[in-house]
């Protein structure tokens, strides 16, 4: 199953893409900016997108707002990937909107693989 | 006492005066009317004959009465006349005619009875007359001047003072009285005032060219205008193109509403504080000045003036005030938006910090337990020095964690920026959730921890935070529970006081540990305070467990302490509000 991570940390997107490659067949590609990473969600197809929020100049705020507009965020599996504090209400709202889940930063390894490995299909 | 009835006509000079003394003489009452000039030459008493006559006639008990017309020419000559005369003022004196109970005298020119030489040259005499219904009718006359004419000291006291006294009439004509409003701002030397009661009536003004006038007045003859108008787009733009006047402090014009005033129906006008035109409208849908028009109020009269001043002053006074309260809302507007700003910055800091704070531990966590596992490691056992490493770095990654997570709920409750997402929550459940949550550790430690719950339903609650504080609690007894299988922890729920009529639930976490110290008990909600410190300390915490738990439970409008009490171990309690925090507040 493939994934995209965009996140502009290297060092927690490297970890992570370490840790889902270690899992059976998981790729895993990393995005480091914001208007790149809409950019791949618009042209390819991935099986989860984790999306970080906070990122400079284009954020994942962003990217989630455009991707509502455009009326593909239910089409995806988009799962929020955050270290800001995001509130219940907020988490709530983003949910309804069509994110398939948050996963508040730091998690253990656990359930960032069982995050994932939720979105495999059959025979994948 | 002349008692043969006639009319007669006198011309001798010497006659008309032993005539009016002989009058004087036998009267029981004494009026008489003279214009100015008369009564200058006659208050001297030039005449000792006459100045005796009247002193005498006083002295049998007459009252003579006078009138003239008192200006500031003739003031000492009749504070003079005052001593022995009854006198009052009236304006426009013309004629002569002393008038007594039987007799009447009436001339031309006064001169000619005072016997003195005039430079005009009319011929003198007098008319004579005791015919008792000529005699009667000259009273009557008198009577009524006498009634409309104003006492000499308060005449004296305005033209002493400088007071004018005006008139006051009312005017029906319309014509007239659109001349007269035309005349009267023409007649402008110092200033202008103009109250316009409806938006047709500055329109209708406007039509009449009062309005241009007034313009021309500020402009060519620098006279201060100030109108008050109710307005539309339309006055508006027009009022904004004379702006430049208003910037010179010529002419004002400002808007008031229709509703506000109580003089909505007259159109004022008060030029140089002096005089006065109130002009009642009848149509008020009439274009024309003269159709709209009924009548009108003119005075020059001081107090009328100064009554239609106060007015128009307290109208201005008005608006200023209304324009004040509008600065002070648009202020009011930007401090909000300021504040609404502050707060978002604030959020957003919140958010920032929490991000910052916890994005390194996203690695480190990631990475210490990948370390430990070969599958991630590309089959890479650790030996046993490099697990014992990792895992007191996993400890304390999870430590850090917990301090960045206790530090910014700390930090948003002082903010007051703290979230809650209250709902219905069963008390049953969240209690049960709490301990399932925590069995890990009470069975590590062989714990006994139990609930003892004495009422179910509902408590209105974020149930996330509730459990947050049940947790920080039960947490910080299991560290202090002997965990050689006697430890024992119980969770209690019950109503304030055994009452079930109360709102209030206490929620009770206790333990059979070593205790808290009751001097110590208050100090164990401040923030970093820790009871064992130093090296001996042999508990964990962050030390901002109770002071979250604090501000959770004050954010839901319950109290918590620790129960000084309790005998052995430690218990503390909280309260809730079953119902929420408004129905606590409402008493319900």
């Amino acid at each position: 199953m493939r994934v995209l991570l965009i996140d502009d940390n290297k060092d927690v997107a490297e970890m992570v893409r370490l840790c889902l490659e270690s899992q059976e067949n998981i790729t895993c590609s990393v995005v480091g900016d914001g208007k790149a990473g809409l950019r791949a969600i618009r042209e390819d197809t991935f099986d989860v997108i984790l999306l970080d929020l906070a990122m400079p100049e284009f954020s994942g705020f962003d990217i989630f707002r455009a991707l509502k507009k455009e009326d593909i965020l239910r089409s995806k599996n988009v799962l929020i990937f955050t270290a800001s504090s995001v509130t219940d209400d907020e988490v709530r709202e983003m949910l309804s909107s069509g994110a398939k889940g948050v996963l508040r930063k730091p998690l253990s390894i656990d359930d960032l693989i069982a995050a994932v490995e939720g979105f495999r299909q059959n025979g994948n | 006492m002349n008692s043969i009835m006639r009319i007669e006509v006198l011309h001798d000079k010497e006659i008309i005066l032993k005539t009016y003394l002989q009058a004087l003489h036998n009267a029981n009452k004494w009026d008489y009317f003279a214009e100015t000039k008369s009564l200058l030459l006659l208050v001297p008493f030039a005449i000792e004959s006459l100045r005796r006559a009247l002193i005498d006639a006083k002295s049998r008990g007459v009252k003579p009465r006078f009138i003239t017309e008192i200006t500031k020419d003739n003031i000492l000559y009749c504070k003079e006349a005052m001593k022995i005369v009854e006198l009052r003022h009236l304006d426009g004196v013309k004629g002569n005619f002393a008038v007594s109970d039987t007799e009447y005298i009436a001339t031309t020119a006064a001169d000619t009875v005072m016997g003195v030489e005039s430079d005009s040259m009319s011929i003198p005499y007098a008319i004579y007359s005791n015919v008792k219904d000529d005699v009667l009718q000259q009273n009557y006359v008198f009577e009524i001047l006498w009634n409309r004419a104003i006492p000499a000291e308060i005449r004296i006291r305005e033209i002493e003072e400088g007071i004018i006294l005006g008139i006051t009439q009312v005017i029906q004509v319309p014509s007239r009285i659109q001349e007269l409003f035309i005349n009267l701002v023409n007649s402008a030397r110092e200033e202008v005032f103009l109250v316009l009661p409806t938006i047709n009536a500055f329109y209708r003004e406007e039509r009449l060219g009062i309005i241009e006038l007034l313009k021309e007045a500020a402009l060519d003859r620098n006279i201060r205008i100030r109108i008050l108008t109710p307005t539309n787009d339309d006055i508006e733009k027009k009022v904004s193109t004379m702006v430049v006047l208003k910037q010179q402090q010529k002419l004002d014009i400002r808007p008031i509403e229709t509703t506000t005033t109580a003089v909505t129906t007259v159109t004022i006008v008060v030029v140089d504080r002096k005089q006065s035109l109130a002009i009642e409208k009848i149509d008020d849908s009439k274009d024309n000045f003269l159709e709209a028009t009924g009548s009108a109020t003119y005075s020059n009269s001081e107090p009328t003036v100064l009554s239609y001043l106060s007015i128009f002053e307290s109208l201005w006074r008005q608006t200023e005030l209304y324009m004040r309260v509008k600065e002070a809302n648009t202020q009011l507007e930007y401090a909000n938006e300021q504040l609404i700003a502050t707060e978002k910055a604030k959020e957003e800091f919140i958010s920032m910090i929490s991000h910052e704070l916890k994005t390194p531990l996203v690695p480190l966590k990631g990475y210490a337990q990948m370390l430990l596992r070969p599958k991630f490691m590309g089959g890479a056992e650790v030996n046993e020095r490099q697990r014992i490493a990792i895992e007191a770095m996993s400890r304390n990654i999870e430590k850090l964690q917990a301090l960045v997570d206790d530090v910014m709920d700390v930090y948003k409750l002082d903010m007051g920026k703290l979230k809650f997402s209250m709902t219905d929550t069963d008390i049953t459940k969240l209690v049960d959730e709490t301990i399932s949550e925590l069995t890990t550790f009470t069975v590590q430690k062989q714990i006994d921890l139990s609930a003892d719950l004495r009422i179910n339903g509902t408590v209105f609650c974020d149930p996330n935070r509730i459990e947050q504080v049940l947790a920080n609690l039960i947490k910080n007894s299991i560290d202090f529970v002997p965990d050689n299988g006697d430890g024992k922890i119980i969770v209690r729920v019950q109503k304030e006081n055994g009452d079930n009529d109360s709102n209030m639930i206490i929620f009770t976490v206790e333990d059979n540990g070593i205790g808290i110290n009751p001097e110590k008990a208050d100090k164990l909600f401040q923030k970093f305070y820790q009871i064992d410190t130093g090296p001996t300390r042999k508990h964990a915490g962050t030390g901002l467990g109770l002071v979250i738990c604090r501000g959770i439970i004050h954010a839901h409008g319950g109290k918590i302490w620790v129960d000084k009490n309790y005998g052995t171990g430690a218990a503390i309690k909280f309260t809730l509000p079953q119902l929420g925090k408004q129905a606590e507040m409402a008493g319900i």
